[in-house]
């Protein structure tokens, strides 16, 4: 149904040309079938209207023929957000505890992603408002089941910019991190666009700034209808397609500019991407402009879309009103009727001019809502006559009404009249093309310069003007040459304003470009003839210009034609003026110059356009020696790709391959009929050696799988090449340095292309999606609530705050705006704030979400959580305030974490296809350049020691072959695994580091409640398996142990000056002990991560439950799914009794520990899309290990310590209870009283003891210190 | 008798006395208290060729008052040694885990006791009996009793005289103390001791009356024999010169309990020279009769982990570095079975009594 309004759209605004897809459209099934609304539980507030809904649905579709292409593109059309709606499990939101906890979730993670990006440290608040709560009596206690429940998130983030807040909210699969797109253009480089029915070619500086305020980064200008020429990705043709967005942003990367063969080049930031075609995957695909070397290939436009035809000019269209003040134009013919429409429409008026003299004025309304005053005697004689100024119909926006009419202007007297409307025409268009190339313009009249051997020009230029009403003189000028002058009309001002005024500014008329195809290639033989001129010998035609910008226009008008010209210059040549003269030329060769009218190719092939040939290097199958490019013909391909030697060869080894089915088997004459000529034996060997037929039985032949690969090759590269697209060749990539602030893109939905540069170049956009986002949760809240989401941003201290509430269309999965409200005060500068109703179940979601916001707290100690939740009147601690309470986790750091940075794959734990892959994919040479550019920490060296692990590593081997030859790969593969290298740099990770990590425990423990000691928290956390039970424990613990909830009390410090002992923190009149441990990074599958585990061990945590695990991936707690983690694996792995804790076979230690793993990666493996679990690779599992071991050892020394310690405590008393039984034994031996042996004992035992202590503390040490030795080595051999 | 036995009470009894004596001077000294204990560890064991018995060394270990971890030991030491002298001032005599009783009680208010398990106060006990280099026996403690004998011999255990020949079915139990103040020897027609591994096959050779056809006295100890058993074979051998053969299962722990009657046990190395026959003979099952009596295989018990590293072990002992030996206990490990004496009675009831040992015998096949 998205398609059908979208071409309905299109069909209002009249244009012709293919409706614009939709970015995601959603598929009606089987036209009939009403798409299920989400039936609101109460109706929306006004305006109410979502569009989608009021559509009828019963729009006629053709049936097509159902086949499997036809079934694939329906399943691809089904709008996300449908069947999100439907799946909704998939996002998180299963049962009303879970959707709390995720709606939450997403929006924190948005705010401390936007804000540690900008720079900002981040204050968040995070609230939950029970409505039946609150609506209750202040003694009320929490609600048991569902119900509805108000969340929001709020932070001191950049905000968002207003023209986005919809989309990020309320469309799904929307990309909701705009600011972390860098993929642009620098602002002089020139777009096509189409605009008001205008074909611009103008720069995309230009373009963006004039659209985007300042300040602003992203606006959706859907509205006002530009389009830009983009190819489709599945057809390989360029169309004329909506821009939908405007981007512009502070550069941030390298500025790189990319030219190619055929005089083309592109300045981009280098992560921007070109295209390039992938024979692979035989498709076109994004290229970063960083990546390309000399030789690569990339795509660019072959054939520009026409766009919407135009056949006749309304002069007046094409003035400004300031340009018709000075002159005296006339419109004469206007229709009487037109008079009595303005007079109906007109009011009287009195005014006043010169002296107390009174005059009556008619008031005009004009068509944009001002109003002319027209003198009433002028007005008189306007109708009279039927004439209105031209100024005067300029300003009234009557130019269409007198369309029909005459201008009329007064040449000394004389009159000459023009037609208002100038058919475009072959003779205007040679006119204009003359002009171009040979015209020049003064305040008066118009000249044409030839030269007397060009009489038949004179004399055609003159017929035209003539024609069009104008006059002309012809005289001759010195050295030959000869004036045509055109006068009357506007000619002295119709000329300069469509081509320009003076040589260097020459430019193509816009509606030119708008013309009939034939008419187009006229204008280009006038020009042609003008300042073209032929090189026979070399089969050229070459066009030279002063003028830049005609050479970039007249070369669009060559790729409209279909054409690629290639453009030679800037040439300076010094002439006889004091400064060198720069010019440029535009050349069309060989085959191409058949296109004219008037120059006429000689016997030349198509192929001898090399654009128009298939580079050989992106041929699949091709062979050493195919040459540089092949023509897109199957014999060339097949020649290409090694089959038959000669032409004649060729043709049969097509005949077969084109015709064999694999599986089947044919005879020589089978063969032979297939190949429309007798196949001999000397040819199917050839064949067989090439791996193309298989003899399987004497004289029989099975045509291999690779048979059918040639022919998709060949059908592949056929399409390509009778596409839009073409390859060229890249000549040279260099950074380039410059002034460029601002870099600038246009974002294309649906093909995310579009053409830019000099000399048209496609240029890929893409916004890139980051999961589902706060999109999904709205569309829960309106699924449950029926209620729009609410968001309040503001991007800066002098810009209002804008108010949205928001919903979404699912059917279109398109945002809808049901209120929009800007404010001047907000009590933030800058931050969003997302509020939201959804259904929710507080009493069993509670337990996810407090230690979301702890986990979370605790992961990022440089954010300060304001959490505000419900509580029952019972466990309230200050029974006045009701519902509500708000506890704060304040910031550990005001140091932010320092910002990952985009590396390249370590060769360690590259998986071996994944090598050959990219060894297929990469640019270079040979495989030592393919290593050093396509991996970190490769240096030349370092590729040869790899490559001296290898038989081959001696010769140059192409990338290629090594990725097409698995043995070769797999000697290559073994031997970087056997070379050492270094780590992969660290600042792609973005790791909570240990002093941080210390500090998030301390702050962590400082503020969580008793709930998060108590007993039922060792039970799993696991909503999904739904064994969930009431907490009950949980509110008596709390209300028995009342601990600091709410802000910390100033004046009691929670860490005391001097801790008791190293590693321990004194919190809450606890001592923990803790320790941290941040591994170096490692790698797996060329992913480095790290690896980060802390422990807070004593304290209240109970000594005889399973410890706490805290998992976290990239900062993100996780929460669900424990026991599949990987992370859980590898502590349970680790054996814990080594480190003084007790631990049961195969399950997590016991002990008073928390223990915190934070895994830091540019990919963490999560076991499914929910993130909830991570895969157990054993190179993580190993590093987990490894972490808690180094942590379980400083462990093991402290407990170990603490122990020594009690034993000291303990002795004296050991030796006094001792003493007494010694003796008592003594005494009775030796006859004696045990009082006086007893105090002889005491006596020595003061004094022996404190020698006696020191001697033993050293035994114990040596102990500790052989233990630890004895665990070093085991942890070794386990490394090992 | 009387005089002797207070003769050897007294001197214990002054031994004790010394002990706590030196330590009062130590204490008195200012000085950290202390016994000197002879290690009995395997590290101070050694194997004398000469004397062709397992030996204590001479290494000692101080065992201080004021010290964490011995300070318990210490203290235990002293609360048997008080006992051990009561028991010799009262002239009474009593088992090793009587005395855990008497000396087992609560330490002051505390949950401790003195001893919680008898396995704290035995070795206590042992080592009282290197310190002071006087045998349990002396300490009037004695050990389970265990072991049975007959045979044609009259003895004197204090003072009732017993004729051996006439003890029935049951045997002459061996008392724990068998010291010449307690058991005499009389008259005798024997020409050789057979000490026997367990009882089963000790009362078929009683019943079978093999002692009096064959002239000898038979003994049992039931598996490890105690060291009432071990003290009167050796005063059999020493005091009468009977030759001493034993009789044990094919397995290491047959071959162990022979190597123990032979040369003294590692635990006890201080008693080896009270204990021990160097002269003992082993008569079987050797790992080679089970082809010389035709053994069928289905007798034979397949031999486990914990058997094939003792076996492995006992290769290393040099009292059995022998070539015969070496020779018996390879061909164990190789064929990895092992037999119990009962083995025989696949031959006939009687085998073992009628053609087994007299054949043995007849035909010298002893390994020393």
């Amino acid at each position: 149904m998205a398609k059908v309004s979208a071409q309905r759209k299109s069909a209002a605004e009249g244009k012709g040309r293919k409706p614009a897809r939709p970015q995601l459209a959603l598929f009606d099934e089987d036209g009939g079938k009403v798409v299920k609304m989400p039936a609101p539980a109460e109706p929306p507030p006004a305006p109410a209207a979502i569009p989608a809904a009021a559509e009828p649905s019963a729009a006629p579709l053709r049936l097509p023929r159902v086949t499997a292409e036809s079934l694939a593109k329906k399943q691809r059309e089904i709008s996300v957000s449908e069947f999100f709606v439907k799946n909704r499990h998939l996002l998180g939101f299963d049962n009303p505890s879970k959707a709390l906890l995720t709606t939450i979730k997403e929006a924190v993670d948005n705010s401390l992603d936007a804000c540690e990006e900008a720079g900002i440290l981040p204050e968040l608040h995070i609230e939950v408002h029970d409505l039946a709560l609150e609506a209750k009596q202040r003694d009320a206690e929490l609600t048991k089941g569902e119900g509805r429940f108000v969340v929001v998130v709020q932070d001191n983030g950049p905000g968002i910019v207003k023209a986005q807040v919809p989309k990020i909210f309320g469309k799904l699969l929307y990309g909701s991190k705009f600011h972390r797109l860098k993929q642009s253009l620098t602002a002089d480089q020139s777009v096509l666009i189409e605009r008001d029915g205008k074909v611009e070619r103008l720069p995309i500086g230009q373009l963006v700034d004039g659209l985007l305020p300042d300040g602003e980064e992203v606006r959706d200008v859907s509205a006002l209808g530009i389009c830009a020429p983009a190819f489709d990705p599945s057809t390989w043709r360029y169309g004329w397609r909506a821009v939908s967005h405007v981007i512009r942003h502070r550069r941030e990367n390298e500025i790189v500019e990319v030219r190619t063969e055929r005089g083309k080049r592109v300045r981009v930031t280098g992560c921007h991407s070109l295209f390039t075609y992938d024979p692979d995957l035989r498709q076109v695909k994004a290229v970063a402009a960083r990546s390309l070397r000399a030789g690569d290939y990339i795509v660019a436009p072959r054939r520009l879309p026409d766009p919407a035809r135009l056949d006749r000019v309304n002069l007046i269209t094409h003035f400004s009103a300031d340009e018709l003040a000075p002159r005296q134009v006339f419109v004469y013919g206007v229709p009487g009727a037109l008079f009595d429409a303005l007079a109906a429409g007109a009011t009287t008026v009195h005014q006043k001019i010169g002296k107390d003299k009174s005059r009556r004025f008619f008031r005009v309304a004009a068509r944009d809502g001002t109003t002319i005053d027209v003198l009433d005697d002028s007005w008189a004689q306007y109708r009279r006559k039927g004439f209105l100024p031209a100024l005067l119909v300029k300003r009234l926006g009557l130019e269409a009404e007198c369309a029909d009419g005459l201008l009329r202007t007064y040449h000394h007297g004389a009159v000459r009249e023009t037609p208002v409307t100038w058919v475009v025409s072959r003779a205007l268009m040679r006119l204009l093309g003359l002009y171009v190339a040979e015209g020049h313009c003064d305040a008066r009249q118009a000249g044409f310069t030839f030269s007397s051997q060009e009489m038949s020009l004179v004399e055609e230029v003159v017929t035209t003007a003539r024609a069009l009403g104008l006059s002309t003189t012809v005289e001759k000028r010195p050295r030959n040459a000869i004036r045509v002058k055109l006068f009357g009309g506007l000619t002295s001002l119709l000329f300069p304003a469509w081509c320009g005024r003076g040589a260097k500014n020459k430019r193509v008329p816009t509606f030119v470009y708008r013309a009939d195809r034939d008419l187009r290639q006229h204008f280009l033989d006038g020009l042609y003839l003008g300042d073209g001129h032929r090189v026979k010998t070399r089969e050229v035609l070459m066009f030279g210009s002063a003028s830049r910008a005609l050479v970039d226009d007249v070369e669009v008008l060559w790729l409209l034609q279909g054409v690629v010209p290639s453009r030679n210059g800037p040439f300076r040549q010094r002439g006889l003026g004091r400064n060198a003269s720069i010019s440029w030329r535009l050349d069309v060769h060989g085959f191409d110059i058949g296109v004219s009218h008037i120059y006429k190719r000689r016997d030349v092939q198509e192929r001898q356009n090399r654009y128009r040939l298939f580079p050989t290097r992106k041929l699949a199958f091709a062979v050493a020696g195919a040459g540089v490019r092949v023509a897109a013909e199957p014999a060339s391909i097949v020649r290409a790709a090694g089959l038959g030697m000669r032409p004649a060869g060729a043709e049969k080894s097509v005949g077969i391959v084109m015709g064999a089915a694999v599986g089947a088997t044919y005879g020589l004459p089978q063969l032979s009929a297939l190949a429309s000529g007798r196949v001999t034996r000397h040819l199917t060997n050839h064949l067989v050696d090439r791996g193309y037929l298989l003899e399987v039985e004497p004289g029989g032949y099975a045509a291999t799988p690779k048979v059918e690969h040639l022919q998709h090759e060949v059908a592949a590269v056929r399409s390509f090449c009778t596409s839009d697209l073409c390859l060229l060749r890249v000549n040279q990539v260099r950074r380039v340095r410059g002034a460029h602030p601002f870099v600038y893109d246009l974002s294309v939905p649906g093909c995310e292309n579009f053409v830019a540069g000099e000399g048209a170049i496609a240029c890929h956009n893409s916004r890139g999606q980051q999961g589902i986002g706060i999109s999904a949760a709205a569309m829960y809240g309106q699924l449950t609530t029926g209620k729009p989401i609410r968001v309040t941003s503001r991007v800066g201290k002098r810009k209002a705050a804008h108010v949205f509430d928001i919903q979404l269309d699912t059917r279109k999965n398109e945002p809808v705006v049901t209120h929009d409200e800007a404010r001047d005060e907000w009590h933030q500068e800058h931050g969003t704030r997302v509020e939201l109703e959804i259904v929710a179940n507080w009493q069993q979601g509670k337990r996810f979400v407090n230690r979301y916001v702890e986990h979370t707290a605790l992961a990022n100690p440089h954010a300060t959580i304001h959490y505000t939740r419900p509580v029952g009147a019972a466990q309230r601690t200050n029974a006045d305030r009701p519902g509500n309470e708000t506890m704060s986790f304040p910031r550990a750091t005001s140091e932010l974490p320092k910002e990952a940075v985009e590396i390249k794959p370590h060769p360690h734990g590259v998986e071996l296809g994944a090598l050959m892959l990219m060894a297929r994919e990469s640019k270079s040479h040979d495989v030592r350049g393919f290593l050093q550019t396509a991996f970190s920490r490769v240096s030349a060296p370092t590729a040869g020691e790899i490559l001296a692990r290898v038989p081959w590593g001696k010769k140059p081997v192409r990338p290629r072959v090594l990725g097409a030859n698995r043995a070769m790969a797999e000697e290559l593969h073994k031997a970087i695994g056997e070379t050492r290298l270094m780590n992969p740099p660290t600042n792609c990770l973005s790791p909570i580091g240990d002093e941080l990590m210390r500090k998030g425990l301390v702050s962590f423990l400082n503020v969580i409640e008793s709930e998060g000691e108590s007993g039922d928290e060792n039970a799993q956390l696991d909503l999904d398996s739904a064994g969930m039970k009431p907490t009950k424990k949980a509110g008596k613990a709390a209300a028995g142990k009342p601990r600091a909830k709410g802000e910390p009390d100033p004046a009691q410090p929670s860490i005391p000056d001097a801790p008791p002992e190293e590693g321990v923190e004194k919190i809450k009149g606890h001592n923990y002990f803790i320790a941290t441990v941040t591994r170096s990074p490692k790698v797996y599958r060329g992913n480095p991560f790290q690896v980060e585990v802390g422990l807070a061990y004593g304290g209240s945590w109970p000594p005889d439950k399973t410890i706490e695990l805290f998992r976290f991936a990239n900062r993100v707690p996780l929460l669900f799914q424990r026991g599949a983690c990987g992370i859980t694996e590898g502590i349970v792995r680790t054996d814990w009794r080594n480190y003084l804790l007790s631990q049961p076979k195969g399950s997590l230690p016991v002990g008073p520990m928390a223990l915190l793993v934070h895994i830091a990666s540019v990919w963490v493996p999560f076991t499914s899309e929910s993130k909830e679990a991570v895969a157990h690779y054993p190179d993580i599992m190993k590093e987990i290990q490894l972490a808690a071991q180094e942590c379980g050892r400083k462990l093991a020394t402290f407990i170990r310590k603490r122990k020594a310690a009690d034993y000291q405590a303990q002795r004296r008393s050991i030796f006094e209870l001792y003493i007494e039984e010694v003796a008592v034994a003594i005494g009775k031996i030796t006859g004696r009283k045990p009082g006086p042996i007893k105090r002889e004992f005491l006596q020595v035992a003061h004094k022996v003891t404190a020698a006696e202590m020191k001697e033993e503390e050293k035994a114990m040490e040596l102990e500790a210190r052989e233990a630890k030795q004895k665990a070093k080595e085991r942890a070794e051999a386990e490394e090992d | 008798m009387a005089a002797r036995k207070d003769a050897v009470s007294k001197k214990t009894a002054a031994k004790i006395e010394t002990l706590a004596q030196g330590v009062l001077k130590t204490v008195q000294g200012g000085k950290n208290p202390f016994l000197d204990i002879p290690i009995r560890s395997l590290a101070n064991v050694s194997w004398s060729e000469k004397r062709r018995l397992v030996e204590l060394g001479n290494q000692k270990q101080k065992r201080y008052f004021f010290n964490v971890a011995m300070a318990r030991k210490f203290m235990q030491t002293f609360l048997v040694s008080e006992a051990c002298k009561e028991l010799i001032d009262s002239g009474k005599t009593t088992s090793i885990r009587d005395l855990y009783y008497v000396t087992k009680h609560t330490i002051g208010d505390t949950r401790q006791n003195t001893f919680e398990e008898q396995d704290e106060s035995d070795p206590i006990i042992e080592d009282l009996e290197v310190t002071m280099d006087s045998l349990r026996e002396e300490l009037h403690l004695f050990a389970a009793r265990k072991g049975s004998m007959v045979g044609p011999i009259t003895i004197t255990d204090t003072g009732d005289t017993i004729d051996l020949r006439r003890m029935g079915s049951g045997g002459w139990a061996v008392p724990s103390i068998v010291e010449e103040n307690v058991i005499t020897f009389r008259k005798h027609e024997a020409k050789y001791v057979l000490l026997i591994e367990k009882d089963a096959v000790w009362t078929r050779f009683n019943e079978d009356k093999f002692w009096k056809r064959n002239n000898c006295i038979i003994v049992q100890g039931g598996g490890q024999p105690p060291r009432g058993v071990r003290r009167l074979v050796q005063r059999l051998h020493r005091e009468l010169k009977l030759p001493v053969y034993v009789l044990v299962d094919n397995d290491p722990w047959g071959f162990y309990i022979y190597s123990v009657m032979k040369q003294g046990s590692i635990n006890l190395a201080y008693e080896s020279m009270r204990m021990a026959v160097p002269d003992a003979r082993f008569v079987g099952l050797s790992s080679f009769d089970k082809e010389k009596y035709a053994l069928p295989t289905n007798v034979a018990i397949k031999m486990d982990d914990g058997d094939n590293n003792r076996a492995k072990q006992m290769l290393a002992y040099p009292w059995f570095k022998h070539a015969r030996w070496q020779r018996e206990i390879q061909e164990m490990v190789k064929s990895g079975q092992k037999f119990e004496l009962e083995a025989l009675s696949r031959r006939g009831i009687s085998f073992i009594t009628e053609e087994y040992m007299p054949k043995k015998l007849k035909d010298r096949d002893w390994l020393e």
